[in-house]
């Protein structure tokens, strides 16, 4: 890990995830109500579809202010001790990571062998590795017979039909 | 142990379920090989429901699969039929096409023009009727007229949706009368209904059939139906043009699957929804909900929708209603 | 109204005929299978089951219908108290305190309480329906857009007052519920919002997909983080109420079966809505607030008696007026209906058999229910006790196969994807989850019943000319107000107390 990593990383962990936050939240406030000028704010019928998002908008901004206040003076969410350390967080992301995969790979692989990698991945972290074959293998077969054989949902499969 | 016995006995119990169900789905090559869905635009309980639960029953016994019926509300249909317009287009996933697909490009409710759709073939015909509650001070249209020229804009006419044909309807009977209502949008007819029976609107312009439990009920009285003809099933209710308004207007129902349905694939839906309109159990139902049935096949549909699209367009633009 | 008893026992002896049993059992069992698992609801199971159906009388069949439902409802209860994921809307905040029941070991708590609460509150509003149901639906008519406007504010109100610990973080989660429920079509003029041109946004997120990304995937996430940690389900493992929580449980059952009819009988509303309403007056009323969303039985209790009773309400309008309250009722109409028969004022008179045997039958499902779930709850309790190593990533799969059933696509779980992460930040800055998935589902309705208010009265008028909708307004401000303070309050003896800061 680079000088600079650790440093930031440090920086970080003493940051006000709370601040951060409510910032994220007041800024996707703005973006609704910059998009809810696009819709009529009324139209021949009466009030239009830009109403409602107008105001809801305009509310979630002033509650993204308050939000703010009160993340900086009174409930402090300091990154460093709301979030776990970097070894946790890591294995969450491999979690993220995998779904992700699976999305990406489903349609040509088929769900079979999609969702066997995603389980392996995560059992490999706790079970021997025949374990987690077999584990994975299973429970994923028994999902796609529930699912694909019994209410005929038409999951991914590849040219073998799995 | 005792665990693990357990948690055995549920797994069994799962397998032993799925390979239940595995049983059910039977296999074949031919169309349909599994359950088709038919998409409602509107909720559960209107006209347009109805008619599909009752034709999907006939469909499926036609067609040998099951045929499900989902309610995708909002929008004059339009959440219904856009979703239906990007599914796939292999005749599994049908839509109910009602009477206002010919109006959203006009009225701007969504991008959906008729040319996004195959047509298997229309159903049924829906005449609308002017529904107050009992206890009103008008017994005519007239009377009725009269009260809203005497409050104008006060008077309030609920239908299912912007643009809905039912809100046409209201339109062009102010139109005619020469007086100004205040149309409030619902999301779908049976909710105008009941806003109508607690008495928050004074009156809606829906299909008959959804008001007759509330005219049964004691609760409501229909003034006037804007059919050409009396319906036979309510001899006493005059129409439209008797009470000096001319007003001449109705939805129909069709059903629709997306553009670039296999040719076989449309014929056997057209096929079998021929066969399905023509039983005593449909015509029993749609007749007592205050409907018309009418088939009509795919090449005919074709051309009585376009006529329909031009009529609906001239209409709105002369009443100022199209954008 | 003796009458009515005279029928609805005719309608017992049609619905304990052995056949009919069997069909109401066959219901609750395959109904209870699908509501454990994802994306799989009452509507699909019960097209599984319409080709059963066929050459059925219609009360049986109906029967086997109302059966899946309850049994559909009770398994959205189990998959909230295990795993802290809820099938719909209605069983949200089963999980706000049946999961933390469930971490205690006492999963098998939570989920007899559900079945006897379910069974009591099934009850109360069968008989509501057989001595008093024509009067209250008239009354329940004057629900108009107004006074629906009003409720559900209040419900709002009720949801950001009383759920979290913090009024202002509460607030957030409501907004960001408002806000992505603008996404997709518009409710009353159809306009698409906030697409962007994708496809898959213009008939909106999917609230099967939001509940398994906030509360399913991110539980799972936070599990990710030590999963190489034992859970600790306490070796207590007790399925038993222990002393001082029996009182207080029974009444939470007898207010939730009141209020669950009440609310079935206001035309629009949802399930979700008395359930909402019944935790909210449970902790006002409880001697341990503090408790719930840490474990409070009465918090589970209410909720899940006031949804099932619910139905027996909604089932009024039904049948004295034609109208389909809720999307289940409908659901039920249209099985009356493709059996021939209209619902409405004349049903009672044409085929009064199918009436009561259907509302007897809705008796007996919960009773089937409540036979089955007895011993069973025990069992599905051990499923806690799965060690997580093992249990995670079999949700996580579960999860993602519901998320895709919603629309056939991978796109779904994309979205549930995006929710996750956010539900795992969420968690971590303490900002209720809840909230977000209750005002995502009323959002449509309080957008529609507040621009035909405005319509219909030509402005804000309505708001205050209606009794009731003053009423509820005024009790939502309190609300706030109260919560606000009891916040200020409690800030005070925080400090007081707890030295570590």
């Amino acid at each position: 890990m680079s000088g600079f990593g650790n440093r930031f990383t440090s920086w970080l962990k003493k940051q006000n995830a709370g601040l951060f936050f409510s910032i994220l939240f007041i800024l996707f406030s703005i973006f609704f109500l910059i998009v809810s000028f696009d819709y009529p704010y009324s139209t021949k019928f009466g009030i239009g579809p830009g109403f409602f998002p107008r105001w809801v908008s305009i509310l979630a901004i002033l509650v993204g202010v308050f939000y703010l206040i009160s993340s900086v003076t009174k409930d402090k969410f300091i990154f460093g001790e709301t979030f776990p350390d970097k070894q946790a967080l890591k294995s969450v992301a491999l979690v993220v990571i995998g779904i992700a995969v699976f999305i990406l790979i489903a349609n040509t692989t088929g769900f079979v062998i999609a969702s066997s990698l995603l389980l392996f991945s995560i059992f490999i972290r706790q079970y021997n590795w025949w374990q987690s074959i077999l584990l994975a293998i299973v429970v994923t077969v028994i999902c796609f017979l529930i699912f694909k054989k019994g209410f005929s949902v038409p999951l991914p499969v590849n040219p073998w039909g799995f | 142990m005792e665990k693990v016995r357990k948690s055995y006995v549920l797994f069994m119990a799962v397998v032993i379920t799925a390979l239940v169900f595995a049983g059910f789905s039977s296999v074949s090559a031919e169309f349909p090989e599994h359950e088709i869905t038919i998409v409602v635009p509107f909720n559960a309980g209107g006209a347009s429901d109805m008619t599909s639960r009752i034709i999907a029953t006939g469909l499926q016994e036609e067609l040998g699969q099951t045929v499900l019926v989902v309610n995708k509300p909002g929008g004059s249909g339009g959440v219904g039929m856009s979703e239906v317009r990007a599914s796939k287009p292999d005749g599994y996933t049908i839509s109910y096409i009602p009477v206002e697909i010919v109006m959203h490009e006009t009225l701007e409710l969504s991008d959906i023009v008729i040319e996004d759709f195959d047509y298997i073939g229309q159903m049924t015909l829906v005449p609308a009727a002017l529904t107050v509650p009992a206890d009103a001070p008008y017994e005519t249209v007239q009377d009725f007229i009269d009260y809203a020229k005497e409050h104008p804009g006060e008077v309030t006419i609920g239908n299912s949706g912007a643009g809905s044909i039912w809100h046409i309807a209201a339109t062009l009977l102010g139109e005619q009368a020469g007086v100004e209502f205040n149309n409030i949008m619902f999301d779908g007819a049976a909710p105008a209904v009941t806003a109508l029976m607690g008495g928050h609107i004074d009156a809606v312009t829906v299909n008959s059939g959804e008001v007759l439990s509330g005219v049964q009920a004691g609760k409501l009285k229909i003034l006037a139906i804007m059919t050409e003809e009396r319906d036979p099933a309510m001899p006493d209710v005059p129409t439209m043009v008797e009470s000096g308004f001319d007003v001449i207007i109705g939805g129909w129902g069709a059903l629709g699957v997306p553009k670039g349905t296999p040719a076989e694939v449309l014929e056997k839906l057209s096929a079998a929804l021929e066969k399905a309109t023509a039983t005593k159990e449909f015509s029993d139902f749609i007749t007592q909900r205050g409907m018309i049935v009418h088939y009509s096949n795919t090449a005919d549909f074709a051309v009585f929708i376009e006529e329909q699209s031009e009529f609906f367009t001239n209409l709105l633009s002369n009443m100022e209603l199209g954008g | 109204m003796l009458e009515s008893v005279m029928s609805l026992m005719e309608g017992f002896s049609v619905a304990i005929s052995p056949m009919n049993i069997l069909y109401c059992f066959i219901g609750c069992f395959v109904g209870m299978l699908v509501g454990v698992l994802p994306g799989i609801g009452p509507t699909e199971a019960t097209a599984l089951l319409i080709p059963l159906t066929f050459g059925m009388e219609p009360v049986s069949a109906i029967i086997m219908l109302a059966g899946i439902y309850y049994g559909g409802m009770y398994g959205g209860t189990i998959t909230s108290v295990l795993i802290n994921t809820p099938g719909e809307a209605a069983s949200v905040i089963t999980c706000l305190d049946g999961y933390p029941l469930a971490k205690q070991g006492r999963a098998g708590v939570a989920l007899k309480v559900a079945a006897v609460g379910s069974f009591v509150g099934g009850l109360i509003s069968i008989i509501g329906l057989a001595l008093i149901a024509p009067p209250l639906a008239e009354f329940a008519l004057r629900f108009g857009p107004t006074e629906m406007f009003a409720l559900l504010v209040f419900g709002m109100s009720m949801v950001v007052g009383l759920m979290g610990k913090s009024l202002v973080r509460g607030l957030v989660a409501v907004f960001i519920g408002l806000l992505l429920a603008l996404v997709g079509m518009d409710p009353v003029s159809g306009r698409i919002r906030y697409a962007f041109g994708v496809n898959q946004l213009v008939s909106g997120l999917d609230l099967v997909t939001i509940c398994m990304g906030l509360f399913g995937l991110s539980e799972i996430l936070v599990g990710m983080e030590n999963l190489y940690i034992h859970n600790k389900t306490s070796s207590v493992n007790s399925s038993r109420l222990e002393k001082g929580e029996m009182r207080p449980t029974v009444m939470s059952i007898i207010r939730g079966s009141f209020l669950g009819f009440f609310m079935g009988l206001i035309p629009g509303t949802s399930s979700a809505i008395p359930a909402l309403i019944s935790y909210s007056m449970e902790k006002r009323l409880s001697k341990h607030p503090e408790k719930f969303g840490k474990g409070a039985v009465e918090g589970v209790a209410g909720p899940e008696t006031a949804n099932n009773s619910y139905v027996g309400g909604a089932m009024i309008p039904l049948f004295t007026l034609g109208i389909p309250c809720s999307p289940t009722i409908a659901i039920l109409m249209g099985a009356f209906m493709m059996h021939g028969l209209t619902p409405g004022p004349t049903l009672f008179i044409e085929s009064p058999i199918v009436v009561w045997g259907t509302i007897a039958s809705m008796f007996i499902g919960n009773v089937i229910l409540l036979i089955m779930n007895w011993p069973l709850a025990g069992a599905w309790a051990k499923v806690a006790n799965i060690p997580n190593k093992l249990l995670y990533p079999v949700v996580l799969i579960i999860a993602m196969l519901g998320a895709y059933t919603v629309s056939n696509s991978l796109f779904e779980i994309g979205v549930m994807l995006v929710f996750g992460i956010i539900g795992y930040v969420l968690k971590k800055l303490e900002i209720p989850m809840a909230p977000i998935v209750l005002v995502y589902v009323l959002s449509e309705m309080i957008e529609r019943s507040l621009l035909q208010s405005l319509k219909i009265n030509k402005g804000f008028s309505g708001l205050y000319s209606s009794p009731i909708a003053l009423g509820f307004l005024i009790a939502a401000v309190l609300i706030l107000v109260l919560s606000l303070y009891a916040e200020f309050r409690n800030k005070k003896t925080d400090f007081l107390n707890d030295s570590d800061g």
